[in-house]
């Protein structure tokens, strides 16, 4: 608590502890009132550190022009407009220290300046998270959540929430067609926190979005037509124009060099995917895309289960769909057929059991499409073993893999296999045993979340609690690899992850300490307390989908305050 | 001669006789009001008068009486005393003398006195005070932080007032309990902490699992030892536990069962609120009633005819692009139950289920998801 006051203090003192860096400035006579707060409240320096900058003003009447100055020691420091209005700003906070920031507002109103000196903070033992709210209709909106280490308990302050601005318009291609579309608003500078919508088959959609600029994924819903990324779209842009895209070819061939037929390929471009396609004769190809040059291009190539061949993903910016796209299986690829093995337990055969080889391959194979890259493999193929448990055709690549045996959903076995020999003729699948492990706190709600080839077989997470002595116990398949993830609904600990197997599974864990964040959720400029909204604490650093998984949650009360509780350092 | 002057002195009146003391007069004046009750203070003043304005010892004494007119009806000794003028105390709540203890329902005031040279006044002066009792005075208040729903503990307390009848003398309450219906079930218990002001005291009844929606009625009567009584009577509304509802979810879920939300990345299908009046997500902190909503999922794979359960019980679910061809549509769908476990008898094809009575409450949500 002392450190979290010596925070606050040092923060400046007007952005403590709390998003709201506030002075509320009044002028005499006017009842006009600017409103200064910053997005991360508390910034840590950095190469990449972005604050923005949020002026509210209230008891104005006309349209309210913003005057920006920011400094540090008096030198003046660059900034770039964020919102359409310019009530917001965005500047570059790399180097620690008190940075100046102050607005004038005109156009006709009589508001005082507003000055905040904020506190640019070291970076250093900090714990740094994103703090996403999300309280339909208002857009979700993400803050920066930094406190520093060792503190037990963080006021965050107040999450003043905009309520958003209603947007609407239509999507149609050039001669008028209305399309409907898969949409999602992505707001500059904020990637995560995108709202999503459709539009109707008469092309219209509606959506609540912040009122700024953003771009917009639109995947449209009738063939025919290409997703595209529109950059730069402003509120009030009501048409959203999409076509047929560019078209790009290709063939994909197999370990022997033949073209490879009923292969499904899709192209993304920096993530914006293309149509897809299937193979047709002599492993030729034709998609459509929308250009990005400079983009990265990924390649995914699904060969038809039959062949046994890996699954491609390939990934570069040096890749020009624009070019002839050729995309070659590795030679030494030799798929395995797995027919007439035997799956057993304990001697007796497992009848009508489902059971799935996964693995993955290094470099599976080329893309070259003005330039070169390489292309990974994954192994997935499935089948189901007789009445016999023995298996019916079942091709995986000749590398080496694990067999993921399902005989009940809380039963997995999984056999390493190197298929670069021939399989042997039977395989024993271990029965899972039950590893008990202790937490030291009751109720604790422990998941398994399977990874590596179990993920890859599509294995299902196991799930339990611990009871009151924190006693748990779970059944893990041997050579297997988990990530465990233990959460404290009460917050006596903070959540815990860690990659365990069967054989590593601690018999003691502790949950790490938690930081207790609170904080309260209003509408931005009343005030007004927001219930129910949710309030997600997300990793900072991570990508793909470890972006989107909470490390904590909570639902506002009705004062719209929130708990949460963290880990001291994520 | 002699005998002259003798008889002149006689006859001229002329003796010298030592004066006779006249003894003091005393009264009672009450300064206090009339009405008393134990505890209150009580002021006499005493007034003298000496015919020789002599200095006046004055002896004041207190008895504590349950009648002051009968034989045995105040305590023997006195439990105050006295010599100014003025003579004040406060009333106790009972006799000091009697075992079990009776409280205090009058006293006799004495006062004596005395001049300088020992004269007494006759008669000494009593007084009778009668001492009125206060009835006890019942406040109830029901307490749950989660509504009345049935099968929920709720707690109803009960602040006793009795001011007049002492520590640890606050009555016990008579609870009562009226369910809505014949046959409604709970059960109770009661507790009853010692006073900590010495006037007032709480009780807390609790009602354990109450079945049966409606108004409950619960009553509350003290009464004191002297037969003063107070009664109070609350009603609260016993809902039935509510279905959850589905309150918010990632990504955004078409139901119009044309649109598909296109799956090009590996996503996380989550349900970050669930509503309910119990049974919420996520889960509140440390809360000995509150619980979680359960999560069940299934999964269409592209091509099947009916969803197959899926083993995650948390509130999300991650599906991968690269688990399918593309165009591939796949079906997601999450039910959510509460502790009832109402069973979602909606027809399978139905994207969304609602068993409530409102329908925007929904418990399944199915999303349908295409692979671009």
């Amino acid at each position: 608590m002392k450190l979290a006051l010596l925070v606050a203090l040092l923060s400046g003192a007007c952005a403590a502890g709390s998003d709201v860096g506030v002075t509320p400035g009044d002028a005499a006579g006017s009842g006009c009132m600017v409103i200064l707060t910053f997005d991360p409240a508390q910034p840590i320096a950095g190469p990449d550190t972005k604050v923005r900058a949020i002026a509210t003003v209230q008891n104005v009447f006309g349209v309210p022009t913003f005057n920006w100055t920011v400094a540090r020691n008096g030198t003046p420091l660059a900034f770039d407009p964020a919102q359409a209005d310019n009530s917001q700003i965005t500047f570059a906070a790399t180097t620690a220290g008190v940075v100046h920031v102050e607005v004038g507002v005109g156009g006709g109103a009589f508001c005082p300046n507003e000055a905040v000196d904020l506190n640019v903070l070291a970076d250093g033992d900090v714990a740094s998270y994103r703090l996403r709210v999300n309280a339909p209709p208002a857009p979700p909106q993400e803050h920066t959540l930094a406190f520093p280490s060792g503190t037990t308990a963080y006021t965050y302050g107040d999450f003043a929430l905009d309520p958003g601005i209603a947007v609407s318009g239509v999507v149609r291609d050039a001669a008028q067609t209305p399309v409907p579309a898969y949409l999602r608003f992505v707001p500059h500078g904020r990637p995560d926190a995108y709202v999503e919508t459709f539009s109707d088959p008469t092309g219209h959609f509606a959506a609540s979005v912040l009122d700024e600029p953003h771009d917009v994924l639109v995947i449209p819903m009738l063939a025919g037509y290409v997703p595209k990324l529109v950059t730069d779209w402003a509120v009030g842009t009501t048409v959203i124009a999409v076509d047929a895209g560019t078209p790009a070819s290709g063939v994909v061939t197999g370990p022997g060099g033949a073209g490879l037929v009923g292969a499904s390929v899709t192209l993304t471009l920096d993530g914006v995917p293309s149509t897809s396609t299937l193979t047709t004769a002599g492993g030729a190809f034709t998609l459509a895309y929308h250009p990005n040059p400079g983009a990265v291009v990924g390649i995914d190539v699904l060969p038809p289960t039959a062949s046994g061949l890996p699954r491609l993903a390939a990934s570069s910016a040096a890749l020009d769909p624009s070019t002839a796209i050729a995309i070659a299986y590795a030679a030494a690829l030799a798929p395995r057929d797995l027919a007439g093995v035997v799956i057993t337990r304990a001697g007796s055969p497992l009848a009508n059991t489902r059971l799935t080889v996964a693995g993955t391959i290094g470099v599976a194979g080329t893309v070259t499409a003005g330039g070169t890259a390489s292309a990974t493999g994954t192994i997935r193929a499935s089948a189901t073993t007789n009445a016999s448990g023995v298996l019916p055709t079942l091709r995986a690549a000749n590398a080496p893999v694990s067999v993921v045996v399902e005989p009940a959903a809380d039963d997995v076995a999984v056999i390493a296999v190197n298929l670069a020999s021939a399989p042997p003729a039977t395989l024993v699948a271990p029965a899972p045993t039950a590893h008990a492990s202790n937490v030291g706190l009751g109720g604790v709600f422990v998941t398994a979340v399977p990874s590596g080839d179990l993920a890859i077989a599509g294995a299902q997470a196991l799930a339990t609690t611990s009871a009151t002595n924190g006693d748990f116990s779970l059944k893990l398949a041997a050579n297997a690899t988990y990530t465990l993830k233990l959460r404290d609904a009460a917050g006596r600990g903070a959540p815990y992850e860690a990659p365990v197997t069967s054989a590593t599974l601690p018999a003691t864990l502790a949950l790490p300490p938690a930081v207790k964040v609170t904080g309260t959720i209003s509408e931005t400029g009343i005030a007004n307390p927001i219930a129910n909204a949710a309030v997600s604490v997300l990793c900072k650093t991570c990508t793909g989908v470890a972006r989107t998984r909470p490390i904590a949650e909570a639902a506002s009360e009705q004062s719209g305050g929130f708990t949460v509780a963290v880990p001291d350092l994520p | 001669m002699h005998r002259a002057i003798l008889a002149t002195a006689v006859l001229g009146g002329c003796f010298y006789t030592e004066p006779i003391n006249q003894r003091p007069s005393i009264d009672i004046q009450r300064e206090s009001a009339d009405v008393v009750h134990r505890g209150d203070f009580v002021t006499f003043t005493a007034i003298t008068s000496d015919p020789e304005n002599q200095t006046i010892d004055l002896a004041w004494t207190a008895f504590l009486c349950t009648d002051a007119s009968a034989d045995g009806g105040c305590d023997v000794m006195p439990f105050a005393t006295g010599t100014l003028d003025k003579f004040a105390f406060k009333v106790p709540p009972v006799r000091l003398e009697l075992n079990p203890a009776k409280p205090v329902q009058s006293i006799l005031v004495g006062l004596s006195a005395q001049d300088a040279y020992g004269a007494r006044a006759r008669p000494d002066q009593h007084a009778i005070i009668t001492v009125d009792n206060l009835a006890p005075v019942v406040m109830l208040r029901p307490d749950s932080r989660y509504g009345y729903v049935e099968g929920v503990d709720l707690d109803v307390f009960a602040l006793v007032t009795d001011p007049d009848d002492g520590p640890d003398r606050i009555p016990a309450l008579a609870w009562q309990v009226f369910t809505p219906m014949i046959g409604d079930t709970y059960t109770q218990s009661i507790e009853a902490p010692p006073s900590t002001d010495q006037v007032s005291r709480t009780e807390r009844l609790t009602l354990h699992a109450p079945t049966g929606p409606g108004l409950w009625m619960v009553s509350a009567t003290a009464t004191d030892p002297l037969g003063a009584t107070d009664a109070q009577t609350i009603m609260f509304d016993v809902e039935p536990d509510r279905d959850p509802c589905l309150g918010q979810w990632s990504p955004i879920a078409p139901l119009d069962g044309v649109n598909a939300v296109p799956l090009a990345a590996r996503t996380l299908f989550q349900v970050p609120i669930v509503n309910d009046d119990l049974d919420v997500y996520p889960p509140q902190p440390a809360d000995h009633v509150l619980g979680t909503t359960r999560f069940t999922w299934s999964i269409k794979q592209p091509g099947a005819s009916s969803f197959v359960p899926l083993a995650t019980t948390t509130n999300g679910v991650e599906l991968d692009p690269g688990d399918y061809a593309a165009n591939d549509l796949v079906e997601l769908r999450v039910q959510i139950y509460d502790r009832r476990n109402v069973a979602i008898t909606c027809d399978p094809t139905l994207l969304t289920c609602s068993t409530s009575s409102q329908p925007s409450c929904i418990q399944r949500l199915t999303w349908r998801v295409k692979v671009p």
